[in-house]
């Protein structure tokens, strides 16, 4: 039976929502992308494609904060898996214990990233941090620079991000994990199966899509990170930790390129589309496979 | 299995849409406001015909003085209601214009010198102040920076001097001479450093680059256009006085803290009243924070001076004229703010505001009794710079610039990363 045309109303009012404030503001941006406007005045001129080429092939800065976003992005993305992984494995079993333990793990969640940021920094701080005075008690008067150090500064932020949301995707990993039926188990346990084998052919099976949706979700997370990047070090040490967000953020909302942030903002939202295209493609192609 | 891929496809699909989405907007800036939430709508007071003006400033610090001006003011003015709208000074050139453009906020406001107020200026967001009586009653040499074409829109509230502070007794104590040369300058941290002080806490997780840059350069290069002939090609920072600057900064980072670049304000400000450091690298603007802290400290301000020949001497620190109070064209409400801008002009209300927050004002006439405004040295007699930072046209060069002292502190060679700054002029002159 074919539906009534009429059912297309019930749709509309979330598709002018949607249209309003996603489509339009996408669709204007684009217009921008195309203009020097300052954000501010009442006028601008058209520039053709030139934002895209100087940002494509003339900006260092820009080049820079895609690099850095995509170390901070493996870095989370691998830690933050790995690590909700293994505590959803080790917490999985609803005991009194474990789900003292989960809330404990999720807390950090519930914190604006602000508040992470102001933690972690006070944390790292060389001079009065508490990771200092730790290190002190095995005698490294002088730790690393963890957010001077322009080597590091990128991983220390990502580990701050690491620490906040490992809980929120261990919550998910359990839900995947629970959701497994437990005769599966009982007949890798009859056939004599270890439990690494259990893990291969039964548990990373079932869960892959559960991983799917972490891994798309940590992703998008990281390059989005943009408060705690800009809380912790405005993108410094000289350009150390900027990544594309903060990059937009200071060019629209302190330099008044308004015109050119949108034009590194369309490159952004093409660029994460496609970074999570290709580990979706891959995470299928994987699976799949196996 | 592809089928259970499929099933979270859409899903997938549209976490990755929105997330994009969202990852460009929002509001990254929570204002503390006094009434009403910095609406300044019509109304809105027991009496009828009452406006409420909003006064939106970035010193979240001076609120109670505020406060209490404002309170003295409405006493005055009954008719008149004024909502304090306040962004941290971080983030305000970024809030700012947007909140100016609607004309809801910020019927009167405050502005920095420089890029912001060119960019406010090219909007159209000022008022016209010139012929205002309002004007006459400010220092006329020290207002210039809010002053286009020859027209007045905005007037600087706070004299500041970006010249590091030092703790006054640790130097006496060790027999520290004012230095007179870079070598003298060099040779007195040496002394701070083997007699068990920290010689410069220098913030550079913060604002520390852009604070010392300043006194660093007031002397390499004298003339005042140096910075904005950057645009036009005419300068460029591979010049000498620029890779000379950053050498001797590569000659002061065995005399910051270590891991500099990792310490903000507060713990630099820490350090320096705790008596670890003997130099702060900020300026004066610090002086009420350091002695709400070490009442009894002595402060002076030592603004490094970089040339071997006294002769070659022509800058004796940097200052900065700021805080510039300005009104909104988009208020629908001039005639309040004007009233209220007079107030805040008015000699007994800036002396007040002056001694109560530690800040030098451009007000005509000012006394100040306040501790944190009296230093050994009478800056106000000696001659003194425009901050240089404050002459930057564009945030992407001055980003650049700071950078370069960053990189430089973190052992890259001043030549290299002077011509890494010089490439992102050069690309923001292609732009």
């Amino acid at each position: 039976m074919k539906p009534s045309k009429g059912i297309y109303l019930f749709v509309l009012p979330a598709f002018v929502l949607y249209g309003v404030f996603v489509l339009y503001p996408v669709a204007y941006g684009l217009f921008i992308s195309f203009t020097n406007w300052d954000g501010l005045s009442a006028s601008y001129e058209f520039v053709g494609a030139r934002n895209y080429r100087n940002l494509l092939t003339n900006d260092a800065v820009f080049a820079k904060s895609v690099v850095n976003n995509l170390k901070f992005m493996l870095f989370v993305v691998v830690l933050q898996t790995a690590l909700s992984l293994v505590f959803a494995l080790f917490l999985v079993r609803n005991t009194k214990g474990n789900i003292a333990l989960r809330t404990l793990y999720f807390l950090p969640t519930i914190l604006a990233s602000v508040s992470v940021a102001f933690i972690w920094t006070a944390m790292y701080d060389t001079n009065f941090g508490v990771i200092k005075a730790i290190l002190g008690l095995f005698g490294v008067a002088n730790g690393p620079g963890w957010l001077a150090d322009p080597d590091i500064a990128i991983y220390s932020v990502a580990f701050a991000q690491v620490w906040a949301h490992t809980g929120q995707l261990m919550i998910i990993f359990i839900a995947g994990l629970q959701a497994i039926p437990r005769e599966l188990f009982e007949v890798a346990e009859i056939e004599g199966a270890t439990k690494l084998q259990t893990f291969r052919a039964v548990t990373w099976p079932l869960i892959a899509p559960a991983a799917a949706i972490v891994i798309a979700y940590t992703t998008l997370q990281s390059f989005k990170a943009f408060e705690l990047v800009f809380a912790m070090t405005r993108g410094g040490p000289n350009y150390a930790t900027e990544i594309i967000a903060t990059f937009i953020y200071r060019l629209a909302f302190q330099g008044y390129k308004f015109g050119y942030a949108s034009a590194a903002s369309m490159i952004f939202m093409v660029f994460v589309a496609a970074v999570t295209w290709i580990q979706f493609k891959l995470l299928r192609t994987g699976r799949a496979a196996g | 299995m592809k089928k259970i891929f499929k099933a979270y496809n859409p899903l997938i699909l549209l976490l990755t849409f929105m997330l994009a989405l969202s990852a460009c907007g929002g509001d990254h800036a929570a204002p503390t406001s006094n009434a009403g939430g910095g609406s300044s709508g019509n109304g809105g007071g027991p009496s009828s015909g009452q406006v409420t003006i909003s006064f939106m400033h970035w010193r979240t610090e001076d609120k109670e003085v505020f406060d209490k001006l404002i309170a003295d003011f409405e006493a005055k003015n009954p008719d008149i209601k004024v909502a304090q709208t306040i962004f941290p000074s971080s983030d305000y050139t970024s809030v700012a214009q947007q909140k100016l453009l609607d004309g809801s906020t910020g019927d009167v406001f405050t502005v920095f010198p420089g890029s912001q107020f060119e960019a406010l200026h090219k909007a159209g967001l000022m008022e016209d102040l010139t012929g205002k009586p309002v004007v006459d009653r400010f220092i006329p040499n020290l207002i210039t920076k809010g002053a286009k074409d020859g027209r007045q829109y905005a007037l600087p509230y706070h004299l500041v001097y970006n010249n590091p502070l030092i703790n006054v007794d640790i130097f006496k104590k060790l027999d520290i001479e004012r230095p007179r040369t870079w070598s003298q300058y060099l040779d007195a941290l040496e002394t701070l450093k083997q007699s068990g002080y920290i010689p410069i806490a220098f913030p550079g997780a913060d604002i520390g680059q852009g604070q010392l840059m300043n006194p660093m350069l007031m002397n390499e290069n004298t003339d005042e256009e140096m910075f904005p002939k950057l645009l036009t090609g005419e300068t460029k920072l591979t010049d000498d006085w620029f890779v000379d600057s950053l050498r001797k900064w590569q000659q002061l980072v065995p005399y910051f803290q270590p891991n500099s670049l990792g310490t903000n304000y507060e713990a630099a400000v820490t350090l320096f009243v705790t008596e670890q450091a003997a130099i702060l690298a900020t300026g004066s603007f610090h002086a009420a924070l350091v002695l709400d802290q070490a009442p009894d400290m002595r402060l002076d301000m030592l603004p490094p001076i970089t040339v071997e020949d006294e002769s070659r001497i022509v800058y004796e620190g940097v200052h900065n004229t700021t805080f510039m109070l300005a009104i909104n064209t988009k208020s629908t409400k001039k005639e309040a703010a004007e009233k209220f801008l007079e107030f805040l002009a008015e000699k007994e209300t800036a002396e007040y505001y002056a001694n109560n927050t530690g800040q030098l004002g451009v007000v005509q006439g000012l006394e100040y009794s306040s501790k944190s405004l009296q230093f050994e040295t009478d800056f106000t007699a000696l001659n003194t710079r425009f901050l240089p930072r404050s002459t930057i046209p564009d945030k992407q060069i001055e980003d650049a610039i700071t950078g370069s002292i960053s990189a430089v502190i973190s052992g890259t060679s001043p030549e290299q990363a002077a011509a890494d700054a010089q490439k992102i002029v050069d690309q923001v002159r292609n732009q």
